[in-house]
């Protein structure tokens, strides 16, 4: 009998303590925590990403000593996007600087980078096989092209070290170009200096109203076929109005010249095209052909356009994106004389620009590769819409579901589930109160 | 930039014995197609840079062909960039002083003439000519060597057409008025609108 009643005490008073903290936890404010962690000077963080992402914390508290490098950037942003407070404390002025590469499509290959710093300081580029070249870092920034590199491409000034991996352009067996237009010289030079360069191309030029000249087996822009169209003055009406959707699916699309007049192009052009101006007669024999060359200004440039490249105060190639692709809008025409009456240099630099501007739309569409024993992966795929996702799946770590997601060890209150107090409250109250019922009928 | 058709001017020799000629291919080229043609043509001498600035070119003669220096050099610059040269033997005979000279100095500056087949891209560039370049009025009337010329000649510089060379006295055969092309039952100026649509096409 007294033991029945030590029970049904024990768990009546179990019973008082499971509610008293189910109230607790419904009343009491919730404790946000702050999570502190730290960037080395290498730009790495202290903690793995399963720590920082399972943390319970509400706020991140980030010393950094250095620059954090890409995958901790990402980190950070994921946190951010998860709908943490992160909040980054620097031990010391950090030099921003930021540093692309791409290879670029062309037959001999080729990386172009890209840097931006908001120092104005000397700087080494190089790759694993050594430094390449000094340049001077600006805040307007600077590229600067290369050959094919190896390794990661790393940028030493006095006061900063970036380093990443290129980007990888997509396979030159998907990297076709279309390119259409009418019948004249620009169209049929560009063809060449493309095929010169190695791309692989559908072409349609129309001669009169029923008849085209083709060359491939599709003349009309197809995103399983082509990755860039190249429009010129003269292209059939069918072809161009294809061309928003194909760009906004994420092609490439460059304007030339007059053919930014065209009506179905409105919509994704960088800029108004202005009223031509013919080049400098015999300017495309100099050191710099290209104002030998007739313009067609880019006015009104659109709000999200990036303005390229200049001549005599008049936007002269301007670029935005649109949708999932791009646009180039180069207001040069009749480049081809550039070719044919330039310098002696002038084939070759007429086919590296040509090729510069067509690949620089090739869609990034390669993979992120681990190879064994190397240097952590630098660079993320900027276009992966879940990149730490990405980045834990390159790490191996199990993948993170809301099913798995627990919290971390310490956090008292996280620790509590509802759902088992009140589970607890109910038997053991009910088996108390049995327990005294039959000890008084006893 | 328009298409100018261009007649090439050199040193020796009678370059201007066909005037009439860039009037009815520019006539043709207007016709059938909607290339934007200059009305008029361009007169460049071969060793002018100004050449360049014409990637078709058209020369022509009777009398025996000698290139300067200059002309020669020119000349491997155009082809080697691109350009395209037309050359038209209006005596239309291959004995003649004209097809000598101006072979071996086409040879000289460029590589040898080799036959251009009769399957070739050119005779289907617009209008289709099944077999090979269309025979003239002018190769089988007692002048000349008197005969039917089966096929063209080309040099190729860089994997392209540079050179095109005939002797079937096209020179003559498009030498009228664009007017008088009304008289005639079948249009003899088909195969110049192939010539500028092939130049301009590949």
């Amino acid at each position: 009998m007294r033991t029945v009643r030590a029970a049904s005490s024990a768990l009546h008073a179990t019973g008082m303590v499971s509610m008293a903290l189910l109230l607790w936890c419904i009343m009491a404010p919730a404790q946000s925590g702050t999570m502190t962690t730290s960037v080395s000077e290498r730009g790495t963080l202290n903690q793995t990403v399963a720590t920082l992402m399972r943390s319970a914390a509400d706020s991140v508290r980030v010393t950094l000593d250095g620059a954090p490098d890409a995958r901790s950037r990402s980190v950070l942003r994921a946190l951010r996007g998860s709908g943490r407070h992160v909040e980054m404390l620097a031990t010391r002025q950090l030099p921003a600087v930021a540093l692309t590469a791409e290879r670029e499509w062309r037959a001999t290959g080729g990386t172009r980078i890209r840097v931006v710093s908001s120092d104005s300081a000397l700087a080494a580029i190089g790759d694993a096989a050594g430094t390449m070249d000094s340049v001077r870092t600006t805040g307007s920034g600077l590229v600067y092209r290369s050959g094919p590199v190896q390794g990661s491409v790393a940028l030493h000034g006095a006061r900063f070290t970036a380093a990443v991996a290129p980007s990888i352009a997509a396979a030159p067996d998907t990297a076709r170009v279309l390119v259409i237009g009418g019948a004249t010289w620009e169209s049929r030079f560009l063809v060449a200096a493309l095929e010169e360069s190695g791309w692989v191309l559908d072409v349609a030029l129309s001669l009169s109203p029923r008849t085209t000249v083709t060359q491939g087996i599709a003349p009309q822009p197809s995103s399983r076929r082509h990755a860039i169209v190249v429009v010129l003055a003269g292209a059939s009406s069918t072809a161009v109005a294809a061309l928003p959707a194909f760009v906004r699916a994420g092609g490439g699309v460059v304007i030339v010249g007059e053919a930014a007049r065209n009506t179905g192009l409105v919509a994704i052009r960088a800029g108004v095209p202005a009223a031509l101006i013919a080049g400098e007669i015999g300017a495309e024999a100099s050191d710099t052909p290209r104002r030998g060359l007739d313009l067609t200004p880019i006015s009104a440039l659109a709000s999200d356009a990036v303005l390229l490249e200049m001549r005599e105060g008049r936007a002269a190639v301007a670029a935005r994106r649109v949708g999932a692709g791009r646009v180039l809008q180069v207001g040069y025409d009749n480049s081809w004389l550039w070719r044919m009456a330039g310098n002696d240099d002038a084939p070759i630099a007429h086919r590296r620009w040509w090729n510069a501007q067509i690949a620089a739309l090739v869609p990034v569409r390669g993979p992120l590769t681990m190879q064994p024993g190397s240097a952590l992966v630098d660079a993320l795929d900027t276009l992966d819409a879940a990149p730490v996702a990405a980045l834990a799946r390159d790490l191996g770590l199990p993948t993170i579901t809301a099913s798995t997601m627990t919290a971390a060890p310490g956090s008292f209150r996280a620790a509590l589930d509802i759902r088992w107090l009140v589970a607890v409250a109910l038997v053991s109250w009910t088996v108390s109160l049995f327990l005294r019922r039959w000890s008084g009928l006893i | 930039m328009r298409f100018t058709f261009a007649t090439v001017q050199y040193e020796s020799g009678d370059w201007d014995s066909a005037p009439l000629l860039p009037a009815i291919v520019i006539d043709a080229v207007a016709r059938y197609t909607s290339i934007d043609v200059a009305p008029s043509g361009a007169i460049v001498p071969l060793s002018s840079a100004a050449l360049l600035r014409y990637p078709l070119a058209f020369l022509t003669g009777h009398l025996p062909v000698r290139f300067t220096a200059a002309e020669r050099a020119m000349l491997r610059k155009y082809t080697d960039r691109g350009g395209l040269l037309f050359v038209d033997d209006h005596n239309h005979d291959v004995d003649g002083v004209f097809h000598k000279t101006c072979t071996e100095e086409l040879t000289q500056s460029l590589g040898p003439l080799t036959r251009i087949p009769n399957t070739h891209p050119l005779y289907r560039s617009f209008f289709t000519f099944v077999d090979g370049p269309p025979t003239t009025s002018h190769e089988l009337n007692g002048w000349g060597d008197n005969l039917v010329h089966d096929h063209l000649l080309g040099i190729e510089r860089h994997g392209r057409l540079a050179v095109i060379y005939s002797n079937k006295d096209y020179s003559s055969e498009w030498s009228f008025h664009p007017e008088n092309k009304r008289f005639l039952s079948v249009d003899n100026t088909r195969f110049g609108v192939n010539l500028v649509v092939y130049a301009l096409t590949r």
